[in-house]
């Protein structure tokens, strides 16, 4: 494997983890804040197909994540409004949309492009060199270089990162987004909203995992699959919780998860060891999550009040 | 509610007396339907959006159900209709007894797939096939002994495999504190990426098949016995009633149930009442999700000793998913579950028939995933359920009022 080889494979890693980074971040504001999201799977779905729709039409793919976006707002609003506003259970929320997810957009796909299984291929997407990010001095440097011709959309994963930490970390908002999901209570006696900071936190959760599915359909594909997003939201969640509810753990998580799956792949083309089967290295993000949850390789704690729906008048 | 005295005789039959164990609030029953008949105008309208006739597709959609029953393929379809439903009943019951226990057992999925390998492994195994195999020729016309034996076999190998998939969960929420929800997420994928990925194109294929064929098939003597010869439908219903019956006797009739249903009630306002009084919780937890495994391993059993017959290469997720919404529109009660899954059941089977209204398969997934999305804003129904209730009864009180003045 020569030089320009193993860079590839780096920045084929790194288009593989951005759908995962996304995904996990949304899980990390969102419940941060107390709200856990398991329906960040179907938002994904949603995500991406509805950025394919707007690429399609509008011949940019600017339009498309624009729409991405648009689209995972609305299903965060959704979300909030059912277990913010109703305190609906949150999982059995997440759920539904998962399933709508399911249904819908195969039900969609079937309408709009009169195709089972794939969408038509797009013109222009993020993964085409023309929107790439060039970067030709780091070309020729191991490892670095893999950063030198990378997709739009992974560099958007690295600065969100960045900002998401930023957010919870260094302002004021974060701190109350953080205090919203350990003890609401305690934040409300301090005069907080926390229904507003956690509507505000589902709605921005869900765009990230809106862009994660842009992500998906037309920045490493361009074109959306029946089978999207293939439970890479649920590699999100585990990145989440394997990165203990960070945003730069959770690019760790992704990075690794990534890894395990482009290490796969290697090992397909490569030959090393041609008995091993697929299955036993994808399992291995949802192997190391549970033994991280359960203390086995460190201990990974959630936000104290995450998952449990807030009652004002309650004592 | 008064029922007449047969059916009351009936039911002491099955020891099921006047206890009602319900909370006789109308609004248990209202919730749920009023959540299906909301997923199902906005079905219409998702239909009648996309330029095409809801009443035609709902048409459709009903009229090959097999609820309706008439025409000449109604036999048929009706046979479908229940191989489905005793599906998704497993699944539904699985979620509902962890529901009542206080636990979200959102991987009856992966239980069901295990269960499903487990079955078609004892399906096919040679000492064990070969054994039936042998028995069933001895006994000639008694054959069908061996057909219980090794069906039954399979079916109870399933059931302990979904079972401990779901005890290891349970395991680590009590012993090393995983939430249930995501420990059982995690089990979901490994189960089905092992399965998938490994075992049915690797140790478990032919090694004379291709790479895509799935999994050996198995035996004869494993498969369910058909009760409608004409049609496929086989003892898989029958079964699952049992364990509809089974799981609300062990619920309603039994200390352990009494206990699962004491930990439920208090798991989510956070007392300890059931552990003052000397209940083993974390024992109890990992038994009632021992059997909730079970049941959900019992449906994957049906999949392959009663529809496919091997593991296939490509199947698709979401029986476990399905039982989620079927345990929520059943109100977690093991009637309602029933109930639950045929409507269920008949949606997926119609939904075949609506491909010829050019409208995918999956649109019976909408349907579900509004309704199961309607009772999670549940409590906004309920409020404005008795918000409704209320103002009639204030509107009826002034009548009254008028009437008495005037």
């Amino acid at each position: 494997m020569n030089l320009s080889q193993f860079n590839l494979t780096i920045a084929q890693m790194l288009d593989y983890m951005t759908p995962i980074l996304f995904a996990s971040l949304c899980g990390v504001i969102s419940e941060n804040s107390g709200v856990v999201n398991i329906g960040l799977d179907g938002t994904m779905r949603f995500g991406a197909f509805f950025a394919l729709v707007g690429t399609y039409f509008s011949g940019s793919p600017w339009i498309g994540l624009l729409v991405g976006i648009v689209v995972g707002c609305l299903l965060g609003a959704l979300h909030a409004f059912i277990t913010v506003k109703w305190n609906g259970d949150q999982t059995v929320a997440g759920t539904a949309v998962n399933v709508i997810a399911t249904g819908l957009m195969t039900y969609l796909l079937e309408y709009i492009f009169s195709t089972t299984g794939y969408s038509p291929q797009v013109e222009h997407y993020f993964g085409e060199q023309a929107y790439r990010v060039h970067l030709p001095f780091l070309a020729k440097i191991p490892v670095l270089g893999a950063f030198s011709n990378l997709s739009f959309i992974v560099w958007l994963g690295f600065i969100c990162t960045i900002l998401v930490h930023a957010l919870l970390y260094h302002t004021v908002l974060g701190l109350r987004i953080r205090t919203c999901g350990e003890n609401p209570k305690a934040a409300t006696s301090l005069g907080l909203d926390v229904f507003r900071i956690r509507w505000l936190s589902v709605i921005v959760g869900a765009a990230l995992a809106g862009i994660g599915g842009t992500a998906l359909s037309i920045s490493s594909f361009s074109m959306f699959s029946d089978a999207m997003p293939n439970g890479i939201g649920f590699i999100g969640m585990s990145a989440m919780i394997f990165g203990k509810w960070t945003p730069f753990g959770a690019l760790g998580a992704a990075l690794l998860f990534g890894t395990g799956q482009t290490v796969q792949s290697i090992i397909a083309v490569t030959g090393v060891a041609p008995n091993l089967a697929p299955g036993l290295t994808l399992i291995l993000p949802y192997v190391l999550t549970l033994a991280v949850l359960a203390g086995f390789v460190g201990k990974s704690v959630a936000p104290a009040a995450d998952g449990a729906p807030y009652y004002k008048e309650q004592r | 509610m008064s029922e007449t005295s047969v059916t009351r005789k009936i039911l002491k039959l099955f020891g099921i007396d006047n206890h009602n164990h319900a909370r006789r609030d109308p609004l248990n029953v209202w919730v749920p339907l009023i959540s299906i008949g909301l997923a199902l105008i906005a079905g219409m309208i998702v239909i009648a959006a996309s330029g095409r006739n809801p009443f035609v597709a709902y048409g459709l959609l009903f009229g090959d159900s097999g609820l309706i029953p008439g025409g000449p393929s109604w036999k048929r379809e009706f046979a479908e209709l229940l191989i489905k439903s005793a599906m998704y009943m497993a699944t539904g019951l699985s979620i509902a007894l962890a529901f009542k226990g206080g636990m979200f057992n959102i991987g009856a999925e992966g239980q069901f797939w295990v269960g499903a390998i487990v079955a078609t492994f004892f399906g096919y195994w040679s000492p064990v096939a070969k054994t039936f195999g042998f028995m069933y020729t001895a006994l000639g016309s008694f054959g069908w002994i061996a057909q219980l034996l090794h069906g039954g076999l399979c079916i109870l190998m399933g059931m302990i495999g979904g079972g401990l998939w779901a005890a290891l969960a349970a395991y680590l929420n009590v012993k090393r504190g995983v939430y249930i929800v995501i420990g059982t997420i995690m089990l979901n994928w490994i189960a089905w990426f092992l399965i998938t990925s490994w075992l049915i194109i690797g140790p478990m294929t032919p090694p004379t098949q291709t790479f895509t064929s799935g999994s050996y098939y198995v035996a004869k003597t494993a498969e369910l016995i058909r009760i409608l010869p004409p049609t496929r439908l086989n003892t898989s219903i029958l079964l699952v009633l049992l364990a509809a019956y089974g799981t609300w006797f062990l619920l309603y009739k039994t200390t352990i149930g009494y206990e699962i249903r004491a930990i439920g009630h208090t798991a989510n306002i956070g007392s300890e009442a059931p552990k003052a009084q000397g209940v083993n919780i974390g024992k109890r937890t990992i038994q009632m999700m021992f059997l909730s495994g079970c049941l959900a391993g019992l449906g994957g059993t049906f999949f392959i000793l009663g529809m496919q017959r091997q593991f296939p290469n490509a199947t698709v997720m979401g029986y476990g998913w399905t039982g989620i919404g079927i345990a929520l529109m059943g109100q977690s009660e093991p009637v309602g579950v029933v109930l639950a899954s045929l409507f269920i059941g008949a949606l997926r089977n119609g939904a075949t028939s609506m491909q010829v209204a050019n409208i995918p398969k999956t649109f019976s997934n909408i349907i579900e995933g509004l309704a199961v999305g309607f009772i999670a804003l549940q409590i906004a129904v309920r409020y404005y359920l008795v918000k409704f209730r209320e103002r009639r009864e204030s509107r009826r009180k002034t009548t009254a009022d008028k009437e008495a003045t005037a």
